[in-house]
């Protein structure tokens, strides 16, 4: 819910937050993916035009580089106990499918370089998204 | 988004769009 409504995501109250992303799911085509292990929900990725997302666009680092109708994966959160067993990189090749099929001109993302930064990071690396075919057009630090 | 997609990874693995029927499967993660 951050790039959809900014600053306001850390004031409110988890429930709150959770209610709006429960509202609008109900009411959005599917605004990213689940990964499952079996059963188990194992992994989250939150996948939408970069434009449903305006808050991208207050961040200095994550200004628009072009006008293209781009789409963005945005966050990623995956189950404690199943990190590092390529989860990310399912949901990242399952998004690009999505895009794909959306018609998307791009898919972009937004990861941290662990090797410059030792912060966790919910919007994935550098290398796992390298790994899978993405270019870096743009780097900021 | 369309129907299922199938995943090779270490993890035998099943991604699908989080429509909402499958909500509770996204509060199981993030909550």
């Amino acid at each position: 819910m951050y790039w959809r409504i900014g600053n306001a995501y850390t004031k409110r109250s988890g429930e709150l937050n959770r209610a709006d992303l429960h509202a609008l799911v109900k009411a959005s085509p599917p605004p990213g993916l689940l990964a499952f292990a079996g059963d188990l929900p194992v992994g989250w990725c939150q996948v939408t035009p970069r434009s449903d997302l305006p808050w991208l666009d207050h961040s200095w680092r994550l200004k628009r580089i072009d006008d293209l109708p781009v789409w963005s994966i945005s966050c990623f959160y995956i189950r404690i106990g199943y990190r590092k067993r390529g989860v990310t990189s399912a949901l990242i090749k399952a998004a690009l499918q999505v895009a794909r099929q959306a018609s998307a001109p791009v898919l972009e993302a937004y990861p941290l370089d662990a090797d410059l930064t030792p912060s966790t990071s919910s919007t994935g690396y550098l290398t796992t998204f390298n790994r899978l075919g993405f270019v870096k057009v743009g780097r900021h630090v | 988004m369309g129907a299922s997609l199938k995943q090779d990874s270490k993890l035998d693995l099943i991604v699908r769009p989080l429509t909402p029927d499958q909500w509770p499967a996204l509060e199981a993660i993030i909550c």
